[in-house]
């Protein structure tokens, strides 16, 4: 029974604060609608149709249409499943390898720290953009050049955010009654640490979501990210942006949803932080 | 006369501190017979914490073995490489630690934590779950298969030190160190877990190292008592005779010292003035002569070394007369 209740009841923790209801919602509901968003966009987001280019909201078109006349409610549902591919994938990618190197760089030899924390504090000193700019030209556009820049660049903040809990979980006394029953480097770090470092990496990943899907956002509309005919948020906003003058539809259509997922994941990673890190709360 | 359980030899461990190295462990000599409880008493700062540490091999990386050996098992400790001590961490040597509140990681269920204990053992799951409900029926906790689910909060520190023995027990060792394993524990508790010590003593026979500056516990719980000051053993004896004859001074005013042994009615208290010397430059001859009534000029210079005063009964003090 407890196993069946005890997310439940973190569900209904995280829902009692209004902006923790509402985060919830938001990351629920950017979920569903990605992940069933070609079943429920109502035309093909890449079908062009010129003689409608730009027009209006309508009954034919809920949000109107871009440039092409391609419809901007299914540009704008499949771009979630980009973004939310994006961010997902990234996120994991930087955590799966971030938080061995910060577990090792923490409890292991001084050493490697010291050697960690120099290679992160290189790879956060490269310029961004520039790096995606290089790497677009060896390996060319595409979802996985973005997720890889924004993997290699979120790297160091998993790795840190894990040695620092690491450091102050290492010297804890399950850890010594650990290595007193001849618990192994690999055990103490996987089975002991980790874990206890899990609730600051799920608040820390919650607010990673919207800046990661900002800086997808952002590659794409500076035309490095996302490559047509995939529908992205940032390369809907690009499109609006040359049109802003005459229609202003397409660029405020698609930064409403980034927005409201911002705010979204951001006030649910508060409410984490709150009900994990009771001591971490300001 | 049996082959000691554990036997160290003129053992020395020095910290290095930006003002030197501090020998916190100065020819340490201690044997433990199988089945025997030795207890080592003294006051925080003593020794007591870096000697288990070494025994355990777990020091610090500041910490140096300077001289001696730790002999176990057949083998030294000292010097064996790091993937044989850890063997021998949770297989032969199993520790008891001081606080029990956090011997138990937060995360995992104590089942679960209990099933790890045992990665030793090639058997199955329910192998061990079958072992851990045995152990906790012997170290007192009642409904075992309910406890297997539960958090270590969700536990009383005393059940939790019960917990730590049985893991301990878990591991099958032939000698347990048990760190001040009361001092986070109320008297009431104090008392259920030093029988409880002696029971497993009696029921399993290995051999426990018992480490205190609870006068009373280790009266209680061992055979022979070790007293340390600043690093050295002052005093060995078979616990009786510490405590009906105790020679060296330090152990004499330590005994005084004690509430429960105080028979001075309405009179204070009896302290020993002054602090544990400073390891980094330790007074030359007797450490304890800063702070001794009765220091010579002879212990102020000259180092004593035990003096053998009845059988088993050594004390290092110029004073004390064979």
């Amino acid at each position: 029974m407890p196993r069946f209740s005890a997310p439940l009841r973190f569900l209904q923790r995280i829902a009692a604060d209004p902006a923790g209801l509402f985060g919830l919602v938001v990351a629920v509901l950017f979920t569903i609608v990605a992940l069933l968003s070609n079943e429920i966009s109502p035309y093909d987001p890449a079908h062009i149709a010129v003689i409608h280019r730009l027009e209006g909201p309508s009954r034919a078109h809920l949000l109107g249409t871009d440039q092409l006349g391609r419809d901007t409610l299914s540009r704008i549902l499949v771009g979630s499943r980009t973004a939310l591919g994006v961010s997902v994938v990234s996120i994991l990618l930087a955590a799966t390898i971030g938080a061995p190197l910060g577990l090792l760089a923490g409890y292991g030899p001084r050493w490697f720290g010291t050697v960690l924390l120099l290679l992160l504090d290189i790879v956060n000193s490269l310029p961004m953009i520039m790096f995606a700019l290089a790497l677009l030209v060896l390996v060319g556009p595409g979802f996985w050049t973005v997720v890889g820049v924004i993997a290699f660049f979120s790297v160091p903040g998993y790795a840190r955010l894990i040695r620092a809990q690491t450091l102050s979980l290492g010297q804890s006394g399950f850890i010594l009654a650990a290595r007193a029953m001849g618990a192994g480097l690999g055990r103490i770090l996987f089975v002991h640490l980790l874990p206890n470092a899990m609730g600051a990496l799920l608040v820390v990943v919650t607010m990673d979501i919207p800046s990661v899907i900002g800086l997808e956002a952002g590659l794409s509309f500076l035309g490095i990210g996302i490559q047509p005919p995939t529908p992205s948020w940032g390369s809907i906003l690009n499109d609006g942006f040359s049109f802003i003058r005459n229609t202003p539809d397409l660029v405020i259509f698609a930064g409403l949803p980034l927005v409201a997922t911002t705010i979204g994941f951001t006030f649910l990673g508060e409410r984490l932080r709150q009900i994990l890190q009771p001591k971490a709360a300001p | 006369m049996t082959a000691p359980v554990l036997g160290i030899e003129d053992l020395s461990v020095s910290y290095t501190t930006p003002h030197g190295p501090l020998q916190a462990v100065s020819g340490v000599d201690l044997s433990v017979g199988p089945g025997e409880i030795v207890g080592i008493i003294g006051e925080s700062g003593c020794g007591k914490s870096t000697l288990v540490a070494a025994i355990m091999g777990m020091l610090p990386g500041s910490a140096r073995i300077g001289s001696g050996a730790i002999r176990f098992g057949g083998r030294d400790l000292v010097g064996l490489p790091r993937e044989e001590m850890r063997k021998l961490r949770g297989g032969g040597l199993a520790l008891v630690s001081q606080n029990p509140m956090t011997a138990f990681n937060p995360v995992h269920t104590i089942g679960r934590q209990l099933t790890d204990f045992q990665h030793r053992e090639g058997v199955s799951n329910a192998v061990k779950r079958a072992r851990i409900t045995d152990m906790f029926d012997q170290v007192g906790i009642t409904d075992p298969s309910r406890r297997l689910h539960a958090y270590p909060h969700e536990f009383s520190g005393g059940m939790l030190q019960r917990m730590a023995i049985a893991a301990a027990l878990l591991t099958r060792p032939q000698l347990i160190i048990a760190d001040e394993p009361t001092t986070a524990l109320d008297v009431t508790l104090e008392a259920q877990i030093i029988a409880l010590l002696r029971r497993t003593r009696d029921e399993q026979g290995c051999s426990i190292l018992f480490v205190s500056h609870h006068l009373g516990a280790v009266a209680q719980l061992c055979d022979r008592v070790l007293v340390m000051y600043a690093g050295v053993v002052v005093e060995a004896a078979p616990v009786a005779e510490l405590f009906r004859h105790p020679a060296h001074p330090y152990t004499q005013r330590l005994l005084a010292c004690d509430p429960a042994l105080d028979a001075g009615g309405d009179q204070p208290l009896p302290t020993i003035a002054g602090q544990v010397p400073n390891l980094v430059n330790p007074p030359e001859g007797c450490r304890f002569a800063p702070r001794c009534l009765c220091a010579t000029g002879r212990c102020v210079r000259e180092r004593p070394q035990p003096v053998e005063l009845a059988p088993a009964h050594a004390a290092a003090c110029h004073l004390v007369a064979p």
